[in-house]
């Protein structure tokens, strides 16, 4: 899975970081001071370094909360997102993150109990309720069995009802959240495409019948959840194909139980774009025309007409209540 | 990416290193070159740098002037024994983590799953003889990865050591003997490191080749230096495409100027209604 694992000397000797390396006794450990000393260099190359990517422990330092971009997400009012992880196993071909990082390595910030704190402090400050979003610059449960992430985040969630946690993925890593009594302010937002988008683009995903058994098996022990049908790509037979997933999703799962439904067109800041296109110059994803609004570029062709058509099939599934059309670009 | 292309260059510091690869990989003496300098039919260059960093760092830029034409640079990798705080003589090490001594600086190669152990490498300037910590000591390493990670991604650069010396045998028991029965202890671990790294670097060359239609298209109209620039990145979209044989058509319709072939070019690109074109080979 990892190549090596690069240590932060400051979080070599906590608990956390000696049970992940007791996990990986064959691996290298190579000591490093700051995490940025690799993650940040430039000369990286992104599509190599996925061929052999290494798993860093760090620190977060500075606020480990931020304000949720303008668009981000299904609640109005104040919402925020926090990133326990930089990065993902999984290597999806339209991911932002490949134009964001310069490196492919995975960070995993350690200092959870900083995170907490500042989660905290961010909750007593707002007068209602807010939404926090965890899964914005990686999969939040794409590496639970190392990062134990549910099992340190959710107990405090449990504590604070007037904050939500929506939890981004793409994974079929649900048993610890099966092990545990489900949380009414917890939304697990489990991220499709279609079948034939995902074959080409989504590199190292679970399998969409496997995926689909996850959220079921999570809406039967009680759990809320969440479906998210982005990033929409515009190809010759979309419709159909997004038509024959929502048919395969909404014979799996209970419609009525879910939390809310979105969807999206593939979008991604100019730079990124520009970014990927340089290390994949093979990808028709990146070679097609594009039109840029706002310093967001999408493909020409996509947009609006073809959102609409895929929102009314979708509503002829659920109820107006619990859709939503996402506003920005995302990811997981 | 043309046959002739270099994938590899093997820096070693000294013709006692070198030999022992000369024999496993059949090189060839390339002639009038500044330093000893040799060729494979594989792709792979071998050249002897001299002792310390400084040397190491003048011969990955004397071979990357050699090799600038290339439209992709080759990966490197450094060759060479080395003294350790700990390890058996004939210890092979591929570089985790390089400190240069005199600046305290730290460089990460990418590490790469080849089955070699891990090991750090401290850079000193004049040979170690205390071996104070539990690590490697070479006297070129840091200055190859500075010149190296400027020249070619830095994550196509590698470094591969092998133990000479240690507290019990010190760098004044280290002869031409000790040399050769250390080196070729390792020969066939480094020999999978060159494999595993060849591959990764001509993947990378491949998917940088250039375009077929640009090679012809460029042929058509004169071009400026920056319309070069965008004919060959609109070919490579081109052929992401599937569009090579509509470009190629065009090199064989006459066109006035090269911005009236750009004009076309364009236009063949950004209109021609996408197909779902073959998924892209991806390495792994
Ligand atoms: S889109 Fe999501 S699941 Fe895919 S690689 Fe990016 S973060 Fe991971």
């Amino acid at each position: 899975m990892f190549s090596a694992i690069y240590v932060e000397e400051a979080v070599h000797g906590t608990e956390r970081v000696q049970q992940i390396l007791a996990r990986y006794p064959g691996l290298p450990v190579i000591p490093c001071a700051r995490y940025g000393e690799v993650f940040n260099r430039a000369g990286q190359n992104f599509r190599v370094q996925k061929q052999n990517p290494a798993l860093i422990l760090a620190e977060k330092h500075g606020p480990c909360v931020l304000p949720a971009p303008a668009g981000y997400g299904f609640a109005a009012g104040a919402s925020f997102y926090f990133s326990h992880m930089l990065n993902c196993l999984y290597d999806c071909r339209y991911c932002f993150l490949q134009g964001m990082y310069r490196s492919a390595h995975y960070v995993l910030f350690v200092n959870y109990e900083d995170f907490s704190a500042d989660l905290q402090k961010t909750i007593a400050a707002q007068e209602g309720r807010c939404v926090f979003y965890s899964g914005y610059d990686c999969d939040s449960l794409a590496l639970e069995p190392v990062s134990r992430f549910t099992q340190f985040f959710l107990p405090m969630f449990r504590e604070l009802p007037q904050a939500t946690l929506e939890i981004r993925t793409k994974s079929t890593q649900v048993r610890a959240l099966l092990e545990m009594e489900p949380l009414s302010n917890c939304v697990i937002a489990m991220s499709f495409s279609s079948e034939q988008a995902g074959n080409r683009y989504e590199h190292r995903v679970p399998d969409l019948s496997k995926r689909l058994e996850a959220a079921a098996k999570l809406q039967a022990a009680g759990w809320s959840v969440a479906l998210r049908f982005e990033p929409v790509i515009s190809e010759p037979a979309v419709e159909q194909d997004y038509y024959a997933l929502f048919e395969r999703v909404f014979t799996v799962l209970d419609t009525d139980k879910l939390h809310s439904v979105s969807i999206g067109e593939f979008r991604m800041p100019r730079d990124y774009h520009k970014k990927i296109a340089e290390l994949y110059p093979d990808e028709a994803l990146f070679a097609q025309p594009v039109v840029v609004s706002d310093g967001l570029l999408s493909l020409r062709g996509a947009g609006d007409e073809l959102l609409h058509k895929l929102e009314s099939r979708l509503l002829s599934y659920v109820e107006a209540r619990q859709y939503y059309r996402c506003a920005s670009e995302d990811i997981a | 990416m043309a046959t002739q292309d270099v994938t590899l260059v093997i820096v070693v510091a000294h013709s006692l290193e070198a030999r022992p690869l000369i024999d496993h990989f059949h090189f060839k003496s390339v002639k009038s070159s500044a330093l000893p300098h040799y060729a494979d039919d594989h792709g792979k260059r071998l050249i002897v740098s001299g002792m310390g960093k400084t040397n190491a760092a003048a011969a990955v830029g004397y071979i990357s002037g050699l090799l600038a034409a290339q439209t992709v640079a080759p990966g490197f990798v450094n060759f060479g024994i080395a003294g350790h705080g700990s390890l058996d003589l004939g210890s092979g090490l591929l570089i985790s983590k390089i400190i240069d001594a005199g600046t305290e600086a730290a460089y990460y190669p990418t590490p790469i799953s080849c089955g070699q152990n891990m090991a750090v490498l401290k850079t000193v300037d004049q040979p170690e003889s205390i071996y104070a910590e539990d690590l490697a000591y070479d006297m070129e390493g840091s200055g190859f990865w500075q010149a190296a990670s400027r020249y070619s991604t830095l994550d196509l650069v590698q470094l591969f050591k092998v133990v000479s010396d240690n507290a019990e045998n010190d760098t004044g028991t280290v002869n031409k003997a000790r040399i050769e029965a250390v080196l070729a202890g390792q020969l066939e671990g480094f020999a999978q490191l060159v494999t595993q790294l060849q591959a990764l670097v001509s993947h990378h060359h491949r998917y940088h080749a250039e375009p077929v239609s640009w090679q012809s298209l460029r042929q058509v109209g004169h071009l400026t230096v920056s319309e070069q620039h965008q004919l060959r990145r609109l070919c490579q979209r081109g052929a992401a495409l599937g569009l090579d044989e509509a470009l190629l058509a065009l090199a064989a319709t006459p066109v006035g100027s090269g911005k009236e072939l750009l004009r076309a070019v364009v236009r063949c690109v950004e209109q021609t209604p996408v197909a779902q074109p073959d998924k892209p080979e991806e390495f792994s």
